[in-house]
């Protein structure tokens, strides 16, 4: 077959153009295996490469071939270009497996989203501790940037007092744990943030086997609220349990409390009765005597009743508020200043600058304080050996009481009163306990005072010595909740 | 000891009704001594001979339990005690297991007070000799291996009113019950109608006061309380 002129030109400048194309593909792939060092498919690309110029030197020898025919150094050239195209066929084949491992970029952006959006830190350590992956839950609880997290020992993010035992924990975990694979369930442990603050978390492991060894999954949840909000309930709890024995103590007592009267009532009332039984035994004076003590002995039950009802609803209902103690001392005080003064008793109140607000009730302390200035003035009044001053003194509790290291304020209520024997010391607190004459006091104050106290989370104490006599009320301040150091 | 021989002590912290029980007693012929508190009461212990004490368990300065420790700490020949309180929660078995021998609760009427006072005054020879017509709440038999043992390992203990044993049966406080008790060894039983006066449960124990024992077995119960001389009513363990 004959080339027509415009035929063979189209002939030879296509197949340059192939043989062009062929050969800046090759570069291009060379320059890839240049700039991309350490990439894993190499081989392929160098395969390619030689593919490129293998086919280009072909399609350019066609054309050459015209002006030149040469059939050894043609099928020279065809034989070279088959053995690098099954070679380069080879090495595909051989690599197919590994490109298909290569990760999906859109599906492993998802995931890592997944990761990151959970409300937990999920964090992956290797057999020595060392963090592998750590999600953006983990670095805000922690308190670390992506890069300071991963690579570290998690030792990092223990607290240093519980670090020896984390070790023995997750040693322990891989070699027993895992490999049993009782490997769920969740743990009470402390974290440590970047700032040294600890908080407490709960801990799921789960072992994952990988070609880099064994790995650890932790999922950490922060529960620093879970556990304040349990803390807040328990103690509700408490003060629930408190309350309700008090309450079945103030019953029992209250029954006895009314049984006297109703003992005398039920006693006269038979009396009158067995005198009835003959007119001869009739005393009109009897009679009319015998009935002023029922009528009398009725109304100190009724008093009885009315100041128990009275006590029960008296402030209770009141939400605790923040109160200034030197007010509410001013203010109780206040109430009986005017007998303090017209008996000629002197009520000095001692009060530093500097004392905080405390959370309470503040009608119910009033109540407590009322009373206890109640009863210093009875106590100074039926005792002509006494001394007459009464002094309210408040301050902070010192900081070496370790029993309770919580912030509080002591009110001492002191009298120059004769003291309180020992035998009565042990009774006081009980509730209709009484050293006042019948009807003068009930022998309510002290005990309900207590009950107030003690609701408040404070206490109310009589302090040694014998003399001068002194009642301690302590409240604590505000609960202060602390920025996530609970433990 | 007959009612009008007795000698009383009524101690109250409540002035009015100590006035009520002396008048009561009085009227029946009875010389009656008073006192406020536990400690005025032991007072007159010291100067008075006493057949019977009647007190109120709280009072102020000296409580009635406390009353009683001291007696039996210092008394050689204490008086019957009787306890008359509206304290509902004091437990019968500590109060009798003290020696107390009735807990009367307030409000009580003058017959209520008298026959109590009757019950301590009697000689426990002629006490217990009279059976109930009335048929028993309960009936509680058991066999024990031997006396001696029984009493050493506390699993049957007499008082001066009655006793207190090992019994798993269902028993209920204030109820009357039939006693029948029998120990092998010794051959001998223990006949007997009483009331319970505290049930245990968790411990498997009750306590039981004697208001009849049988003819056969009457003897060697008052030997054997006699010889001991205990102290309790009945026993708290």
């Amino acid at each position: 077959m004959a080339w027509e002129p415009g035929l063979l030109q189209l002939h030879v400048v296509s197949e340059s153009l192939i043989a062009l194309a062929c050969f800046l593909a090759s570069i291009a792939l060379l320059r890839i295996i240049h700039l991309r060092q350490g990439f894993r498919f190499n081989s392929i690309l160098y395969c390619l490469a030689a593919s490129g110029v293998a086919f280009g030197i072909n399609h350019e020898m066609q054309a050459v071939m015209l002006a030149y025919p040469n059939n050894w150094v043609n099928v020279g050239i065809d034989v070279a270009t088959a053995a690098i195209s099954i070679l380069t066929l080879i090495v595909l084949v051989r690599v197919v497996p590994d490109v298909f491992a290569i990760p999906d970029r859109i599906a492993d952006h998802r995931f890592q989203e997944l990761m990151d959006n959970a409300p937990d830190a999920i964090m992956q350590v290797d057999a020595m501790g060392t963090i592998i992956i750590a999600n953006q839950t983990a670095e805000q609880m922690f308190g670390y940037d992506h890069q300071e997290l991963i690579g570290c020992n998690v030792d990092l993010l223990v607290p240093h007092a519980h670090r020896a035992a984390h070790g023995a924990e997750v040693q322990n975990f891989i070699h027993s744990g895992a490999f049993r694979r009782v490997d769920k369930g969740t743990l009470d442990r402390h974290g440590l943030r970047k700032d040294g603050s600890e908080f407490s978390v709960e801990i799921g492991l789960s072992p994952v086997k990988t070609e880099r060894g064994l790995l650890v999954t932790a999922v950490i949840r922060d529960v620093t609220d879970r556990k304040q909000l349990e803390h807040e309930l328990e103690r509700e709890r408490d003060l629930r349990g408190q309350r309700n024995e008090v309450l079945a103590r103030l019953a029992a007592e209250l029954a006895h409390e009314i049984k006297n009267p109703l003992a005398i009532i039920h006693a006269r009332a038979s009396d009158l009765r067995e005198m009835a039984t003959d007119e001869a035994l009739l005393n009109t004076a009897f009679v009319a005597q015998t009935c002023d003590s029922i009528v009398k002995t009725t109304e100190r039950a009724i008093r009885v009743i009315r100041g128990v009802e009275a006590l029960a609803h008296r402030g209770s209902h009141d939400p605790m508020q923040k109160t200034d103690v030197h007010t509410m001392i001013e203010q109780s005080v206040d109430l009986l200043r005017t007998r303090y003064e017209t008996h000629g008793i002197s009520l000095e109140v001692i009060i530093p600058e500097d004392l905080p607000m405390i959370e309470c009730r503040e009608v119910q302390i009033e109540q407590i304080l009322v009373n206890l200035l109640t009863n210093a003035f009875d106590a100074i009044e039926a005792d002509q050996s006494s001394m007459r001053w009464v002094q309210v003194r408040a301050a902070m509790r010192p900081p070496t009481d370790e029993i309770n290291s919580a912030k509080a304020v002591q009110i001492d209520v002191v009298d120059g009163g004769p003291g309180i024997s020992p035998e009565v010391r042990g009774h006081l607190m009980e509730t209709f306990f009484t050293t006042k004459p019948k009807g003068a006091g009930m022998g309510i104050g002290l005990s309900v005072s207590r009950t107030i106290a003690e609701d408040h989370g404070g206490s109310l104490v009589l302090m040694p010595p014998d003399w001068p006599t002194c009642f301690r009320l302590t409240l604590s301040v505000l609960p202060a909740r602390t920025e996530g150091s609970s433990t | 000891m007959r009612i009008e021989e007795a000698r009383i002590l009524v101690v109250d912290d409540e002035l009015e009704l100590l006035e009520i029980f002396a008048a009561w007693l009085g009227r029946s012929g009875c010389e009656v001594f008073t006192a406020p508190n536990g400690a005025e009461a032991l007072k007159t212990l010291q100067t008075e001979k006493i057949d019977v004490l009647i007190s109120d368990i709280r009072m102020p300065i000296m409580d009635g339990v406390t009353l009683v420790r001291q007696i039996n700490e210092k008394e050689s020949a204490p008086p019957k005690i009787l306890f008359v309180s509206g304290y509902g929660n004091l437990s019968r078995r500590e109060i009798h297991g003290l020696g107390v021998e009735a807990l009367l609760d307030k409000p009580l009427s003058r017959q209520a007070l008298l026959q109590a006072m009757d019950r301590c005054l009697s000689d426990p020879t002629i006490k217990w000799l009279t059976p109930s017509t009335e048929p028993m709440n309960l009936n509680a038999s058991l066999d024990m291996a031997s006396l001696e043992k029984a009493l050493a390992t506390r699993s049957f203990t007499l008082g001066r009113g009655g006793c207190s044993l090992n019994c798993n049966l269902p028993l209920k406080e204030g109820a009357t019950i039939d006693l029948s008790l029998r120990f092998a060894k010794e051959g001998l039983s223990l006949e007997a109608q009483g009331t319970v006066l505290w049930v245990d449960s968790d411990q498997g124990k009750a306590g039981v006061a004697f208001d009849y024992l049988s003819p056969e077995c009457r003897e060697w119960v008052l030997n054997r309380i006699e010889k001991e001389a205990p102290r309790c009513f009945v026993p708290a363990c």
